[in-house]
């Protein structure tokens, strides 16, 4: 089997057995759990979206490895085609759940450990990249979503991994046996979690000889002894089990599901142990994988951004608003900002390039810009968007009382707004609009894929002053200049 | 493309007693190094050597391609390129071959590897 259907993944759920917590109770089916559906719901649409004929061009590929068609959420980059179809194809299921779908932080994290495998065979002699091709081969024939689990909790930020008073705030080797290693320590806020088949886990900074227990990857099923999920709270996470109307988007959720994974002395078997030690290799796995996961923000969010700019223009029809020129002005604004960080992500598609390994990355530079103006562009977006919305947001009554015997033509009354367009249309548009730019949401556009620091570090870095300051020179007639300056 | 030995049989034949070197930049929009200083000292090391002869990049008659790319991207890493030549070496920002290699030493390298194709012909 070389794709599966919503249908096959939810029912591939319910045949493993993880441990995961949420408020306090063991949950024994996320696929039956309020709290769980939206998320899974969203995960499943990558696999059926990858079979639909309107998005198979996207969303599936041609394996590598195989040869077979496989889903492109498994798929190693050959080409910059693939690095293109991939921002494209989260732009298009961003579209369709106006949530997020979970399923690329393994993607970018699978990516990125195939060629720093191969890299550290080759300084090394060591087989970690032929183990990960096995693994690439078993994750594309079975259709399975591992999670990118990369963040540690870290504990005192001012100390490395190995400086830490307790040692398990970054996951690190506590035994290595002759058939594998066992690991403890933890991973944060990892998202989709709970809802995939197993965890990728990698370093989450740069390591030194000291830290070289920290420097470790590998994979673990879900439900592998010793692994605990503890699932994160959201804002208006009760609304999941109380009522439909007032999630706003009950189908698909908001952001996507993440949770605390607990590793308390868990066994790996050597096959899925793709580092070990190699300590000088972590930093280029993590700006790797951060390379991937920023590239990705302009696709699923530019696609989200559509969403929530269909909303508010529809809402302003249904408010009487449409034609005034602010608001005309503020909704070309939105969408002038959603295709800014829509290019950032073509372009560091564009500019990508070819790995030793023979596999595609995506620009480091461009991808970090990307991922710095969806922190502050979704936040503007989002403004504008309340901006207009009004101050119904944060003080429309609830479905209860809509749909309430005795004060229900109340709210239908008073929160009508044109007459030929139904109150619940109103109220359902402002919903949505509250659930895609409230609360959890925004923080997902700040803090996924690393928080702005990091991308200005990155950027810094990459921006080669030392050049920029020539040519400046080169005009300023400071010194002796060469005609053109390259 | 001709293989190695092959290319060597025709630059017997051919009569002629210099290699034919082309330098082909990717069109530096953005380069992460300095690829004039790195071009000029590729130069420098051909017009040294008595057997070797600069070409134009677009020459129907190269016998080693150097294809200068400012970064990753390679954007002149392209076979319409290096199909008029019988050899090719491709830098990508600090990188040739698919190995890193520091900016300082990308001129030495480019010359070892001319040497090297040379010498590997001659024998």
């Amino acid at each position: 089997m070389a794709q599966m259907t919503g249908a096959q993944y939810k029912e591939s759920l319910k045949k493993l057995n993880p441990v995961i917590y949420y408020l306090g109770e063991k949950i024994d089916n996320v696929t039956t759990h309020p709290a769980f559906i939206p998320h899974v719901n969203a995960a499943a649409l990558t696999y059926e979206m990858a079979i639909a004929p309107e998005f198979e061009e996207l969303c599936s590929a041609k394996s590598h490895l195989t040869g077979e068609k496989i889903n492109r959420f498994t798929h190693i980059h050959q080409n910059h085609d693939d690095l293109i179809k991939k921002v494209k194809m989260l732009r298009a299921i961003g579209q369709q759940t106006g949530s997020c779908f979970q399923r690329c932080v393994g993607f970018d994290g699978m990516n990125a450990t195939y060629s720093v495998t191969y890299d550290i065979d080759k300084k090394y002699g060591t087989d970690y990249h032929k183990r990960f091709k096995e693994f690439v081969k078993m994750i594309q024939t079975k259709d399975l979503m591992p999670s990118g689990a990369m963040t540690d909790p870290k504990g005192d930020r001012s100390l490395s991994p190995s400086q830490q008073k307790d040692p398990d705030l970054y996951v690190h080797i506590v035994e290595k046996k002759k058939d594998g290693i066992v690991v403890s320590g933890a991973k944060a806020h990892i998202t989709g979690a709970v809802n995939s088949h197993g965890h990728l886990v990698m370093p989450t900074s740069a390591m030194k000889a000291e830290d070289k227990d920290y420097a470790v990857c590998f994979y673990v099923p879900i439900d592998a002894p010793g692994v605990v999920h503890i699932f994160g709270r959201q804002s208006n996470d009760t609304r999941k089990c109380e009522c439909s109307m007032d999630q706003g988007n009950a189908e698909y959720g908001c952001v996507g599901g993440e949770a605390l994974i607990v590793f308390d002395k868990v066994f790996v078997p050597n096959e899925h142990v793709f580092i070990c030690g190699e300590w000088e290799f972590a930093f280029e796995l993590v700006e790797r994988f951060a390379t991937f996961h920023r590239q990705n923000y302009g696709g699923c969010k530019g696609g989200l951004a559509d969403v929530l700019v269909g909303a508010v223009y529809a809402l302003t029809q249904a408010q009487g608003t449409s034609k005034a020129s602010h608001i005309r002005d503020k909704i070309a604004e939105m969408i002038h900002l959603t295709e800014t960080v829509w290019s950032c992500s073509i372009a560091c598609s564009c500019q990508g390039f070819a790995q030793p390994a023979g596999s595609f990355q995506a620009d480091p530079l461009l991808a970090n810009v990307t991922k710095l103006n969806v922190t502050r562009n979704v936040y503007e977006i989002a403004r504008l968007a309340h901006d207009i919305t009004g101050g119904l947001l944060a003080t429309m009554p609830s479905e209860f009382d809509l749909h309430d015997p005795s004060v229900g033509k109340y709210v239908s009354k008073y929160m009508a707004g044109t007459a030929d367009i139904p109150v619940e249309t109103r109220i359902r548009l402002i919903r949505l609009i509250e659930a895609m730019t409230c609360g959890t949401s925004l923080a997902e556009s700040m803090h996924g894929a690393g928080s702005p620091q990091a991308q200005k570090i990155m950027i810094e870095r990459r921006g080669n002053l030392e050049r920029k300051k020539r040519l400046a020179e080169k005009l300023a007639k400071i010194g002796e200049q060469p005609f053109l300056v390259c | 493309m001709v293989s190695n030995r092959f290319w060597f049989a025709d630059y017997i034949n051919r009569g002629s007693h210099k290699i034919r070197i082309a330098l082909k930049y990717c069109g530096s929009c953005n380069p992460e190094i300095d690829l004039s200083a790195l071009g000029a000292e590729v130069r420098r090391f051909i017009a040294r050597r008595e057997s070797f002869e600069l070409v134009p990049h677009d020459d129907l008659d190269i016998d080693i391609l150097i294809v200068l790319c400012g970064c990753q991207r390679a954007c002149a890493d392209r076979e319409d390129i290096k199909s008029h030549a019988k050899h090719s070496l491709v830098t990508a920002g600090e990188g040739l071959r698919g190995s890193r290699v520091p900016y300082k030493d990308l001129a030495a390298i480019l010359a070892a590897e001319i040497e090297l194709l040379n010498s590997s012909e001659s024998d």
